[in-house]
């Protein structure tokens, strides 16, 4: 499973059906931004960037339970802080990135499209 | 940077009578000044995007201050124009200004009361606009000596040195960055235990060259940094056998740093948030709001500074990156600001994990290290622990 949402009302609190989807909606978009920065950042080379938004998804891939997602971001956290990182390290991580993060992204507009259907009926 | 018409500098001033000297100092310099004593016309130059100084008069420099940081609650951050903050003291009042000074509340403050300095004022407003982009020193040396050869000499001499030295300059400002990354990269090392020779190396390199240069100012802005990675070595040096990480992985996790100070009564907790991540931001909102607790949130560490100044607070959880300063230096900071909130509970709420990173707060005088994402339970303990009540965990 590439993300678990048993423990989002622990982040949120005990919130109501709509209100979960709204966040899940908003989470899903910033995934997306997120994804399109970090890619352009890895490819442009910018670690300090880089390192600044990796650290950032490594915490929201926790709010949907995005463990996988959350390690790959670690690992680019340590990485960009090496004085010299190689670029197929570069290039390595932002394909295992790029696959996880999209898996993700799919899992998520998935449950939202069947919470969707649900809160339509 | 101010047009050809638009003011440098907006004095503030509750009693213009008082400030007649500084006034009449001012009108001798370069500087386009406008005088005021309404809070509105304040708040609208803190809005126009004009890059300026904002120098402000009152008979009580803490008034001037709570004053300032009261519009600044009011104006949104997009709309916050770029500006410095000087304020004028009385002379009984110099150790506070110099306080505040170093704390970064002001940019920089006049003893006005009395003016001992007459041009101070001039040479204070200069250097606080040159670093907002507005230069006002004339570009070539004008007191012209007389004309016996000597003196001639002499000037000549000055002349060429000053022009030497702005060279430097700006030689000087990309050594000062250089040195900057390397502090900010050591640091991340150190972090991660993984200095190395390369780093000091480099940060040895830089030293040399920035201990051959004489420009102080500069320097001073480095301090603090400079500071906390010296003490971060030196904890390195004294427990080079302390492990990496904190055992907890993605669970996020609560560590007591010291005795909590239970309070008489207990009170509905008022959280401040200072995160610079509107995702976290939000999340952490929900949830703090969803407990009936009362929610504030800063997105950096000014308006966190405008806030601790003017609202008080039970609790504030601190993020360590922020835009413009590290929130270790805020709680570092707090209990000497001497204001509403300078023992009010700092708990430490960041995605960094490593137990040195722990320890720095813990010498800052944080109680709590919070992993992110922020959790019910662990922030219901937070409470408990300082005996703050939590609406929808009464009874």
């Amino acid at each position: 499973m590439v993300i678990n949402l048993s423990k989002l009302s622990s982040h949120v609190g005990n919130v109501s059906a709509a209100d979960k989807l709204e966040l899940l909606i908003r989470l899903s978009n910033s995934l997306q931004q997120r994804h399109d920065e970090i890619i352009k950042a890895a490819t442009e080379f910018e670690l300090s960037l880089l390192n600044a938004l990796a650290h950032k998804l490594k915490t929201h891939a926790l709010y949907y339970g995005a463990i996988e997602l959350h390690h790959i971001c670690a690992e680019a956290e340590q990485f960009t802080l090496q004085a010299q990182p190689g670029t197929f390290e570069l290039q390595r991580w932002v394909k295992r990135f790029s696959a996880q993060s999209i898996a993700v992204q799919q899992a998520l507009i998935d449950v939202i499209q069947h919470w969707d259907h649900q809160d339509a009926r | 940077m101010p047009g050809r018409n638009n003011a440098h500098l907006l004095l503030y001033s509750t009693n213009r009578k008082d400030d007649e000297l500084l006034l009449s100092i001012l009108k001798q310099s370069e500087l386009r000044f406008e005088v005021t004593n309404s809070k509105q016309q304040l708040l609208n130059k803190l809005k126009d995007g004009i890059n300026k100084l904002i120098l402000i008069s009152t008979p009580s420099l803490v008034n001037s201050v709570r004053f300032y940081y009261e519009c600044l609650l009011d104006i949104p951050d997009e709309e916050l124009c770029r500006h410095a903050l000087v304020v004028t003291c009385s002379r009984h009042e110099e150790r506070q200004a110099f306080n505040y000074y170093q704390s970064r509340v002001v940019d920089d403050y006049l003893l006005t009361r009395p003016l001992y300095e007459l041009h101070r004022p001039i040479s204070v407003c200069y250097a606080q606009l040159e670093r907002l982009g507005v230069n006002l020193h004339k570009s070539i040396l004008t007191t012209e000596l007389n004309g016996d050869s000597p003196a001639v000499a002499h000037n000549s001499l000055i002349r060429e040195g000053a022009e030497r030295k702005l060279k430097l300059r700006g030689e000087f400002e990309t050594l000062i960055a250089e040195f900057d990354q390397a502090i900010e990269l050591a640091d991340a090392h150190l972090s991660k235990q993984e200095i190395s020779a390369d780093d000091v190396k480099r940060l040895q390199g830089l030293l040399k060259r920035l201990h051959q240069s004489s420009f102080r100012p500069s320097l001073i802005r480095l301090q603090h940094k400079t500071l906390n990675l010296l003490n971060a070595l030196l904890d390195k040096l004294t427990h080079p056998d302390d492990p990496a990480d904190i055992e907890s992985n993605s669970a996020p996790e609560i560590q007591q740093l010291s005795a909590q100070t239970i309070r008489d009564e207990a009170q509905v907790c008022r959280i401040l948030l200072v995160e610079d991540d509107n995702v976290s931001a939000m999340m952490s909102r929900r949830l703090i709001e969803g407990m009936g607790l009362s929610f504030d949130w800063a997105s950096s560490g000014r308006r966190a500074l405008a806030l601790l100044q003017a609202k008080p607070f039970d609790l504030i959880l601190m993020d360590i990156n922020l835009p413009d300063t590290n929130g270790l230096l805020i709680a570092d900071q707090l209990p000497h600001m001497n204001c509403i909130n300078s023992s009010t509970v700092v708990a430490i709420l960041t995605g960094i994990k490593q137990k040195h990173m722990v320890q720095r707060a813990a010498k800052v005088g944080a109680k709590h290290y919070l992993i992110k994402p922020l959790q019910h339970e662990v922030l219901a303990k937070v409470c408990s622990r300082h005996n703050l009540k939590i609406p929808d965990e009464t009874p």
